[in-house]
């Protein structure tokens, strides 16, 4: 499976999901999907706004895991 | 006029639902109180066979079991009709992908199938123990059932189908 590994990144930076939140303008529901592994796909304009907010790439933010 | 959501025609169709909902669940509560008076009534039967102007005689279980197979089969509307009811709740509440929405689908296909084999059932032991005569059934009007049957599955699928679409939908972020 893939892994959103926002809770980590967010720890590093120390950062809130509602900062997070604020900084992107994707809803805290929203992000609650990604942290939770719940999600079952993320647009590239979601993860692009994830990176400019985080200053971090894509892989930084996605780590798979075999089952 | 909008076909979903509140003051839709899905709503109107939702209030006339609930109009026959509760007009069936009089109609049988009425029928097993006929078939209790039928049974606890003396005379009773004698006087039905005698106003229906029916040739040989049918007594009061007789009667009864024929009013009870009558009830079951309205029984069988009733909750076919609350699982419509359910149905165009939701639409009328704009939410046509529900998922429980598949499930009572289904049950509307067994509900109808069910229905027409209760049919055939009662008419095979009607014929055969009360003697009583019915107009056969064939054509188009022996099909139609199990068509609506199917399409109200294929219908159900349909359903899944965009219940699961709805989820992903949800699910993309």
């Amino acid at each position: 499976m893939i892994k959103v590994r926002i809770a980590e990144v967010l720890a590093q930076r120390r950062l809130s999901l509602i900062e997070l939140s604020d900084r992107t303008g994707i809803s805290m529901r929203d992000l609650e999907i990604l942290r939770d592994q719940r999600a079952m796909a993320v647009r590239l304009k979601t993860l692009e706004c994830l990176c400019k907010a985080l200053s971090c790439q894509p892989g930084e933010l996605l780590q798979y895991e075999a089952d | 006029m909008r076909f979903l959501g509140p003051r839709s025609i899905s709503s109107l169709l939702k209030t006339a639902l609930d109009v026959v909902y509760y007009g069936l669940f009089s109609l049988v509560v009425g029928v097993f109180i006929a078939a209790v008076c039928l049974l606890s009534v003396p005379n009773l039967a004698h006087e039905v066979v005698r106003r229906l102007n029916i040739a040989g005689t049918i007594g009061a279980g007789e009667q009864a079991m024929m009013l009870i197979a009558f009830g079951l089969s309205l029984c069988g509307y009733l909750l076919i009709t609350h699982w419509t009811r359910h149905v165009f709740q939701t639409l009328a509440e704009g939410d046509a992908f529900h998922p429980d929405n598949t499930r009572r689908l289904r049950w509307i296909g067994f509900g109808l199938a069910g229905l027409e084999i209760f049919g055939y059932l009662t008419r095979f032991v009607a014929e055969g123990v009360f003697h009583l005569r019915f107009e056969p059934i064939y054509g188009l009007r022996a099909v139609t059932a199990w068509f609506s049957v199917l399409v109200v599955f294929v219908l159900a699928e349909v359903f899944k189908e965009g219940a699961r679409l709805r989820q992903e939908a949800d699910l993309t972020i």
